[in-house]
């Protein structure tokens, strides 16, 4: 049966001292796809932010339990060894450290255990196969020079590589163009091949669900979540936008 | 009674190898002057008065003490413009120091906003064309809070002509400071301006605009002096060098510990057009506080060659692409003068007579 | 969540502060006369050119002033240090035939290994003195020599060292230069002929170990027409009570399209005050490349300069300087543009944390004659925190229309976006900032034969638990 992964009791999250979550809920299992939408500026990022526990996003009140365990106060890198993951809107560049190596230390990391090269390569040239992505970008500097498609693909590639239990895409296909998204999406089947492999896909379109399976849906506005159902939301919201939610709301 | 000094002027405020001779300028034998007629026309809403005490006597300025003294010792007051608080000028303040042949002149002037208020200032220095003499007039800033200050200065002297310009103020919380600096004309021409930035929020934008030519000389020094938290400010140089001319730009931002969330932003651009010009620039950030954004950037010598190409395409030539584009440095700095018939007035002088070598 | 910030760890001197007990070397008399200055050139057997030299550098030296526009050197005293030790050892061709501990000292600085892996030869310093010395066949048959200054200046090439000593960088160009000139001691003299393209690089190292020792060491290089020659200096000290000094000189004369690579990483312990003097001409065509680390000593004035004295002359400089604790590095660059279509090319980098000073000093100067020349300079820093400075100098004298300056240089601190990104991938905070810094320093690490960019990135990143990049 459904193994609980993800559970989030009544999250307020401030930025700036403003508060932009109001007491949100939300549930993952064990390889669930979810998809979190809404109007812009409703926080959608800030709560996948708040998530992964950048600094940024200060948390006020409310849980977060994964795997059973409080990660509300834990620090970030150790929220990434416990399987979470966070795909980034705007990936930023780091000079000075290739794609390759930077995913291998974040495997060294994650497993305690130095990675063999070989097999790590084998690894990596697969993945970047998957997203069509020339090798070549692996000894580039990380995102350096790097196109918003490139970026994009990139931080998909270290989703496969990291294989993690829970990964949250920060509106991850903006800005990509059809044959993009469409790569994008090869790459995230992929990772949902993985029995265990969860999700929770931010966007405020639908492109890039299009050829996915989507187990659940939620609608986010003003800092709320009005609204849950099933893929089937995910057309209504396709048609008729989000008027219905926003009309709604006190 | 006058006794001739030597001066230090302009001394960057961290200075570097003496080799390079542009830690500061010198100037020698300068004799007291005295105060001068200033022709004012003031706006209603604005108070001008002439007072003995000069209550900003100890705000450091760009040019340093020895102006300060040079001032005092010929002046009697201080020429005092205030805006009171919460009182927004329309109209601009007009200075008008118009300098004889054989000038020597000194002038003391204080702007003084009080919170809340918005003041704009015009003041030209103007001489006749063959006029030889000299001339220094220090003006110091008070921008209270939540105020702005215009300033708009330009220096239009004789050929023959040493103007010393020295500006030096602090701004408030949120208080804000926008020059204007126009150099057209003058052959050894000295400005110095130094803001402190203490209030929260502060902020300066200085935009300055020269065309030195035959062999006068520019010596600048400005200096943003970040103590205040979130403070800013901007400072843009745009110029051209002609003939045999000499300019000196010292440019300092410095932010100082405490001054978090500060933003400075430095850019000179330097035209070189006569293979006798000689161009120094030196453009310094100083920081001892960590949350803070600095940039500056220089760029000096010719025009862009693929801007070259595309004006040559069109028709012109080298020479009156030069023409065009050194113009159009000044013109562009002309257009921002927050005062119609300023910005009329000083468009035609530049559009006049300006551009072109003497004959 | 915790909102402290971890920190960039200082620099381990742990590794480097072993030494030796002194054992019976020969001490000069402490404070400097001209009979000190006599007794020492007598002791190197100087030819007479030389000793009427070293006498009149110290006249020189005498009469010029501290410099007073840069960090203090008042720690400094320059009649308690003792300028010369020379350890009980003659020349040596071969490391088996070195003194054990004198030999343990380079083994613990990695120099046996850098030999394995076929650099050409290494010229090690200890304290004032060349102690081993060995110069690869394959190299000695391409005609190159790398030998000792001071036997070199009776050899064959004695009369083409005269030519040059010091007119690169003479007595009177400051106090320290005068002072260099009066009781320099060691260094390497390396020439490449016309046409010679040395493969190998060329090292060599320099050691301080003895209480209020200075080191004087003396660097001519002469790479002809067309030649390559890749030169790296490295050097080490441990800790002292006493001021140390280090003041040496580094003179590099490149031929018509010749390169000369010199890649430095200075580690100088943090009592050493490091107040040292480079400088290159370049002729027509060709280039000199400067790569710079500069991480220790308590107080340095650095400033390599390169004279593009041929047309078409090259100069590039990449350089990074860490400023920790109790440091203040004063380091940049000069360039000369002396000729038509002359190009400068300036990229550094620097770091100040926990109360460390960093200063970028810099001067281009354009002169008359360097017609259709061009200079790009840029120049970064990074604050790890408030207590630190960082300040940039940099100066631009330029004395003709048609050329090109540019310049930019930018401030500011480690982006939390970036600390975030890197921390979302499971990386420590503490990790990610040493990953940045070191990324941000890759404009040198990069240029940098690997086993020199390992050390450099150690240096910088220090409590990884795994091995990054």
């Amino acid at each position: 049966m459904a193994e609980q992964l993800l559970q989030v009791r009544n999250l307020t999250v401030s930025v700036d001292g403003k508060e932009i979550l109001h007491g949100v809920n939300l549930d993952v299992n064990k390889g669930e796809t979810h998809v979190l939408m809404g109007p812009n500026g409703a926080g959608k990022s800030t709560l996948g932010n708040a998530l992964m526990g950048n600094p940024h996003y200060e948390i006020t009140g409310g849980t977060i339990l994964f795997n059973g365990k409080d990660i509300t106060a834990e620090a970030v890198n150790d929220r990434a060894k416990d399987g979470l993951f966070m795909s980034f809107q705007n990936p930023l560049e780091v000079p000075g450290i290739s794609l390759s190596n930077f995913i291998r230390s974040a495997l060294q990391q994650k497993t305690g255990e130095r990675i063999r090269l070989f097999a790590f390569r084998k690894q990596i040239q697969a993945a970047m196969d998957v997203l069509q992505m020339d090798h070549s970008y692996a000894e580039r500097d990380l995102n350096v020079g790097f196109s918003g498609g490139e970026k994009k693909k990139a931080e998909i590639l270290q989703l496969l590589m990291l294989n993690p239990s829970l990964a949250i895409l920060d509106e991850t296909d903006s800005g990509l163009d059809v044959d993009a998204v469409r790569t994008v999406s090869a790459g995230v089947r992929e990772y949902q091949k993985n029995e265990d492999g969860a999700l929770i896909i931010i966007t405020h379109s639908t492109r890039i669900l299009e050829s996915l399976h989507v187990d659940h849906t939620h609608v986010l506005v003003d800092g709320q979540i009005v609204e849950n159902g099933d893929a089937a939301l995910v057309d209504e919201i396709n048609e008729h936008g989000f008027e219905r939610f926003e009309a709604n709301e006190e | 009674m006058s006794e001739a000094m030597d001066m230090k002027l302009n001394r960057l405020p961290a200075i570097t190898w003496y080799w390079l001779k542009m830690n500061e300028a010198k100037l020698a034998g300068v004799e007291t002057g005295s105060e001068s007629e200033i022709k004012a026309e003031i706006p209603a809403g604005i108070e001008a008065a002439e007072t003995a005490e000069n209550p900003l006597s100890s705000q450091p300025t760009g040019m340093g003490k020895d102006v300060t003294a040079l001032v005092e010792a010929g002046t009697k007051g201080v020429y005092t413009l205030t805006a009171p608080k919460n009182r927004k000028a329309a109209e601009a303040a007009r200075l008008t120091f118009a300098y004889n042949d054989g000038a020597n002149a000194v002038n003391a002037v204080n702007l003084v906003l009080g919170d809340n208020s918005e003041m704009t200032v015009i003041m030209d220095y103007t001489a006749e064309k063959e006029a030889a003499g000299f001339a220094a007039v220090q003006t110091k800033v008070a921008v209270g809070k939540y105020s702005l200050l215009r300033l708009v200065q330009v220096v239009r002297v004789g050929e023959k002509f040493t103007f010393l310009n020295d500006v030096g103020g602090r701004c408030e919380d949120n208080g804000r400071v926008e020059i204007i600096h126009l150099f057209l004309d003058g052959h050894d021409v000295y400005q110095g301006c130094q803001i402190d930035l203490a209030g929260y929020q502060s902020s300066m934008k200085t935009d300055i605009a020269y065309l030195v030519k035959n062999d006068a000389v520019l010596d600048m020094n400005y200096f943003a002096n970040h103590t205040g938290k979130k403070t800013e400010c901007e400072i843009n140089v745009n110029g051209v060098l002609r003939d045999k001319a000499t300019k000196t730009f010292r440019g300092t931002i410095d932010f100082k510990k405490g001054a978090s969330g500060a933003v400075g932003n430095e850019k000179e651009d330097v035209l070189l057009m006569d293979e006798g010009v000689h161009n120094q620039t030196i453009p310094l950030i100083l920081c001892a506080e960590e949350d803070v954004v600095g940039n500056h950037g220089a760029t000096i010598g010719r025009l862009d060659e693929s801007l070259m190409f595309y004006l040559e395409s069109r028709g012109m030539d080298r020479e009156a692409i030069n023409e065009m584009l050194a113009g159009a440095r000044i013109d562009a700095l002309v257009a921002q003068i927050p005062d119609a018939a300023a910005k009329a007035e000083i468009s035609e002088y530049v559009g006049g007579g300006n551009t072109s070598d003497d004959d | 969540m915790a909102k402290e910030k971890a920190h960039v760890e200082d620099i381990n001197r742990s590794m480097y502060d072993f030494r030796y007990e002194e054992k019976d070397a020969w001490r000069i008399d402490e404070g400097l006369t001209p009979e000190i200055v006599l007794q020492l050139s007598k002791e190197k057997n100087d030819p007479e050119w030389m000793r009427d030299f070293r006498l009149k550098s110290l006249d020189i030296y005498n009469r010029k002033k501290v410099p007073d526009w840069g960090p203090s050197i008042e720690g400094l005293n320059m009649d308690e240090i003792v300028t010369y030790v020379r350890p009980n050892t003659k020349m040596n061709q071969s490391w088996e035939d070195v003194p054990e501990d004198i030999k343990d000292t380079f083994e613990r600085l990695g120099i046996p290994e850098a030999e394995r892996t076929s650099l050409a030869g290494v010229g090690a310093q200890y304290d004032s003195e060349l102690v081993y010395h060995n110069v690869k066949d394959e190299v000695a048959a391409q005609g190159v020599i790398y030998s000792d200054l001071e036997s070199a200046l009776r050899g064959e090439y004695a009369d083409m060292i005269k030519e040059h000593f010091m007119h690169l960088v003479p007595p009177t160009d400051h106090k320290f230069a005068a002072l260099h000139g009066a009781v320099w001691s060691g260094g390497s003299f390396v020439y490449v002929p016309k046409g010679v393209k040395v493969d190998i690089p060329l090292q060599s190292y320099f050691r301080l170990n003895a209480k209020g020792a200075g080191q004087f060491e003396h660097t001519l290089i002469i790479v002809e027409d067309d030649a390559y020659l890749h030169f790296i200096e490295g050097c080490s000290a441990p800790k002292y009570n006493v001021a140390n000094l280090h003041a040496g000189c580094v003179e590099l004369f490149v031929g018509k399209n010749a390169t000369l690579r010199y890649s430095t990483i200075e580690n100088w312990s943090k009592n050493m005050y490091n107040l040292n003097t480079k400088r290159a001409k370049v002729e027509e065509g060709g280039k000199v490349e400067w790569i710079s680390g500069s991480f220790g000593s308590h107080v340095s004035y650095l400033y390599p300069m390169s004279i593009l004295a041929g047309r078409g002359a090259r100069a590039e400089f990449s350089g990074v300087t860490f400023a920790g604790n109790g440091q203040n590095l004063d380091t940049g660059c000069k360039i000369v543009h002396s000729a038509p279509e002359t190009t400068s090319y300036v990229n550094t980098r620097s770091i100040s944390k926990d109360g460390g000073i960093s200063t970028f000093r810099s001067s281009i100067t354009v002169n008359k004659q360097a017609v259709n020349s061009k200079s790009a300079v840029s120049c970064q820093s990074l604050m790890l925190d408030s207590v630190s400075r960082s300040d940039t100098i940099p100066a631009m004298d330029v004395k003709t229309d048609q050329v090109d300056i540019g310049h930019e240089a930018k401030i500011g601190r480690i982006s939390d976006d970036a600390v975030f990104y890197l921390m979302s991938r499971g990386i420590t905070e503490e990790d990610a900032r040493a990953l940045i810094v070191s990324g941000f320093a890759d404009n040198v690490s990069k240029e940098l034969p690997l086993e020199y960019a390992v050390e450099m990135n150690n240096l910088i990143r220090l409590e990884m638990k795994g091995s990054i990049g």
